[in-house]
């Protein structure tokens, strides 16, 4: 037997070039994930970072990392609560007023010094009034009185209870370093001139990935990561092929891809179901010649199946939605005045009003699930005898559509299908349906000056029963009008590892720095 | 010859205006609003109109094309509406990506394409033949989309061999390697196939010549008659097919970019288009077609110097 070991060249590559392959095939070996690194994907890249013209999205969920908020709200599967985040203290202390002591030990970086109750001040005195897409959030808001280092009061011109939600915990309720924003000309798009949260931005690679560093300064709350991921890949179903191999831990997935993933769950994976703020509903506009009698339209509201939309578009995932108000909140309406469907009873109303052949068209959005919802609502009508031409169209041309300063095709729109992103109280949902929305937001003109009304008192009124029974009032005029059939609050859907217990926030963005490892 | 290149390079700018113009009437002549679907609808009307201002579209067609022509030839491609960074910064960013997926890409789909053109006439009217016709005329039908997914759901997905999205890690070439990998694969799969079939019909039409009748005549191997005598004169006509066949690697990078999240020129101009960022897009289609536009002028050029009948044709 020849035991002489012979190497040469050529075996020794075919030695390392097997070794190689072989150790490729043993999954996790290729492309092991750090432990200490959260990694999540988002659809688009950030554009903005000052929280005066930030868009949203990412741009968010990085401010959310990088600074601080008064306070911040906690997952919204649990009701989106409230809890103390840049201040040590915060609490009203009369309708109009809200005293706040920040944390102690918050630091900028770039030797910017301590965080001061001078840049709460300027972060939301900047927005306040100004052009901010955010300046709804600070409209009742008249001045930050600074009355130490850290301390201050929030002076409102009337008492608007949603301050707390709607504007303290994140978008425009982010603070930014007076000093640092002013030395950079007063705004700022990429570059962050000063960062004073638990983790720090560290690396952009264009429409490929943010890395995020824990911030060595934070004395607060320590994160379970030291580092986050975020990376940008805009597909759905790319995303979920890449969560699939393992490129990261948590992504939101399209609502049409529940089935498949409940099917074939991919190993040590765990699917979150929710509830969205999202909302979607019908746009019935009275102002269409062929929709001015209310009894045509409660016809469509009679000949419209709710539940078949629901199975077809959304797998069943969600409910009826009874308003624009978010379902299982205080402030919820119960019921729909129009809640089963009737079609002899649609027949009758069109034939009360004396249609016949009635043609409308639907504008509706070309993904897929808005699709679907417009081909049911086509066969119910049809049922009904009034024929649907369903319209697809695309994104631009769609947010063009009612806007009346692109001439005056607003008037003439007949049915659209809308979606709108909601907030947690109820006059961010509401607030589009009011009369000056017309040929902005307001597709249905839908013009009651008793709806305007309650709103105004929606905002100011303290009293939460008083509050219920004012949104209450304010969608059954809608519903009653004729213009609306609400459909539903979107189903939620993403995926993560089952080591991780991921906080997802009322716009459907994950907070990473509340992330856990389990 | 001089003539001819001045000629080329003068019906490539001609080209690229017309490109631009056309870009410009589409940006107008597309229905929709870009400053609702970038800014969302919270933007009070101001805001909007700010923005609009901000792309220039509140400005006359002709004086934006102007502006737009006259600056681009200083450089300046304008800003991204958002960042606010110049245009021409983030193309030199996302260009090295798309490049050099382009050129893996084509290096491959060439060396590959080049062997099966030539296997084929080495065993043309055979049963392998017909085999790598049928294997050609299939990787040309497959929309690299479809390449992109399944070669995702194999290496990465199943076997976790390669990474499922990235460029790789800056500074970390072997990551970067294994990151272009299925890209380049997508990509350039149906030119394998184009490349093939070019090669063959060129180079049958060049076994028929003298010079090939002679080396047969010396006893030459069909093996070696074919590589080292035919393909030197069958490969002209694929110079210019690899240069058409660039652009067209470029508009497929665009899907594929975005189905592997690379950075690069594919993704830079999607993002932009979903976004409206007109400045982005309209930079972007300008160094593209313009790169495009240098490579087929070269490889005309490249043609008329290697090639005796188009150089005879010049002279005359």
């Amino acid at each position: 037997m020849n035991t002489q070991w012979k190497t040469n060249r050529r075996e020794l590559l075919k030695l390392a070039g097997g070794t190689l392959a072989g150790l490729m095939t043993v999954p996790n070996m290729a492309w092991s994930a750090d432990g200490d690194t959260l990694r999540l994907r988002i659809d688009a890249d950030l554009q903005v970072l000052d929280p005066k013209s930030m868009i949203g999205g990412l741009d968010e969920i990085i401010l959310r990392c990088t600074q601080i908020s008064l306070i911040r709200f906690g997952d919204t599967r649990e009701g989106n609560k409230t809890m103390n985040w840049g201040a040590e203290k915060i609490e009203w202390t009369s309708p109009l007023t809200i005293a706040f002591t920040l944390r102690d030990g918050l630091k900028w970086t770039n030797g910017f010094g301590p965080v001061t109750a001078e840049d709460v001040k300027f972060s939301y005195e900047r927005i306040a009034g100004s052009d901010s897409a955010w300046a709804y959030q600070f409209e009742k808001l008249d001045h930050v009185e600074v009355i130490d280092a850290r301390s201050g009061i929030i002076h409102l011109k009337q008492p608007f209870k949603p301050i707390w939600v709607i504007s303290l915990p994140y978008y425009g309720g982010h603070i930014v370093c007076k000093a640092a924003v002013e030395k950079v000309g007063g705004s700022y798009t990429t570059e962050l001139p000063a960062q004073c949260g638990p983790f720090l931005f560290d690396k952009w690679e264009q429409n490929q990935k943010i890395t995020l560093i824990a911030n060595p300064d934070w004395n607060g709350e320590k994160s379970d990561f030291s580092k986050i991921e975020i990376y940008i890949v805009q597909d759905d179903q790319a995303a979920q092929l890449a969560y699939e191999a393992d490129a990261f831990d948590f992504t939101r997935l399209a609502v049409s891809a529940a089935k498949q993933v409940k099917a074939a769950m991919p190993k040590g994976a765990k699917l979150i179901e929710a509830q969205s703020t999202r909302y979607a509903w019908l746009t019935i506009n009275m102002n269409s010649p062929q929709l001015s009698d209310l009894r045509v339209r409660q016809a469509i509201q009679y000949a419209y199946d709710g539940d078949a939309v629901l199975q077809g578009a959304y797998d069943g995932l969600t409910v009826r939605a009874a308003g624009v108000v978010q379902p299982g909140t205080n402030f919820a309406r119960e019921k729909n005045h129009i809640a089963t469907r009737d079609v002899e009873k649609a027949k009758a109303l069109l034939a009360e009003a004396g249609i016949k052949d009635l043609k409308l068209n639907l504008v509706a959005l070309t993904d897929s699930t808005t699709q679907t919802i417009a081909q049911i609502i086509q066969s119910n009508l049809g049922e009904a005898g009034i024929t649907v031409e369903i319209q697809p169209t695309e994104d631009a041309a769609y947010w063009a559509l009612g806007d009346k300063t692109k001439g005056d095709a607003y008037k003439t729109l007949e049915l659209v299908l809308m979606n709108f992103a909601g907030g947690i109280d109820p006059t961010e949902n509401l607030l589009w349906f009011r009369p000056d929305q017309i040929g902005i937001y307001n597709w249905s003109f839908f013009d009651s000056k008793e709806f305007e009304d309650l709103y105004q008192q929606g905002l100011v009124e303290q009293d939460d029963a008083k509050r219920k029974t004012i949104f209450n009032r304010m969608e059954d005029l809608m519903e009653d009008s004729g213009c609306f059939i609400f459909i539903c609050f979107e189903p939620y859907l993403a995926i993560h590892d089952d080591n991780l217990q991921p906080v997802i926030l009322a716009d459907g963005h994950p907070n990473p720095t509340m992330f856990k490892k389990v | 010859m001089l003539t001819y290149a001045i000629k080329r390079s003068l019906l490539a700018l001609l080209i690229l205006f017309v490109v631009m113009l056309a870009m410009y009437a589409m940006v107008f002549l597309v229905p929709g609003d870009p400053a609702s679907i970038a800014l969302g609808p919270r933007a009070t009307p101001e805001l909007k109109q700010q923005l609009i201002e901000r792309m220039g579209l509140d400005q006359p067609i002709l004086s934006q094309v102007y502006h737009f022509f006259y600056n681009a030839v200083t450089g300046d491609l304008g800003y991204d509406v958002w960042s606010k960074r110049p245009v021409l910064a983030e193309i030199l960013e996302a260009f090295p990506y798309t490049f050099l997926l382009g050129v893996v890409a084509l290096a491959w789909a060439l060396i590959l394409g080049v062997f099966l053109g030539c296997a084929a006439v080495i065993y043309r009217g055979t049963p392998m033949d017909r085999i790598l016709g049928i294997l050609s005329v299939s990787m040309i039908s497959v929309p690299s989309f479809v390449v992109a997914i399944y070669a995702l759901l194999i290496f990465a997905v199943w076997l976790r061999w390669l990474p499922a999205i990235g460029a790789g890690e800056i500074g970390d070439p072997w990551s970067q390697f294994k990151a272009i990998i299925m890209p380049a694969f997508a990509v350039g799969i149906s030119w394998v196939g184009y490349l093939a079939r070019m090669v063959r019909a060129s180079m049958l039409e060049v076994m028929g010549a003298n010079h090939i009748r002679t080396a047969r005549a010396f006893g030459l191997s069909e093996r070696r008659v074919v590589f080292k005598h035919a393909l030197r004169v069958a490969i002209i006509p694929t110079i210019s097919i690899v240069a058409v066949g660039f652009g067209s690697i470029l508009s497929s990078a665009v899907f594929v970019e975005t189905v592997f999240s690379r950075p690069g020129i594919g993704t830079l101009i999607t993002s932009a288009v979903l976004k409206r960022n007109y400045p982005v897009v309209m930079g972007t289609v300008l160094v593209m077609t313009a790169f495009y536009l240098i490579v087929v002028t070269l490889a005309d050029l490249l043609i008329a110097r290697l090639d005796p009948r188009v150089r005879d044709v010049l002279r005359s």
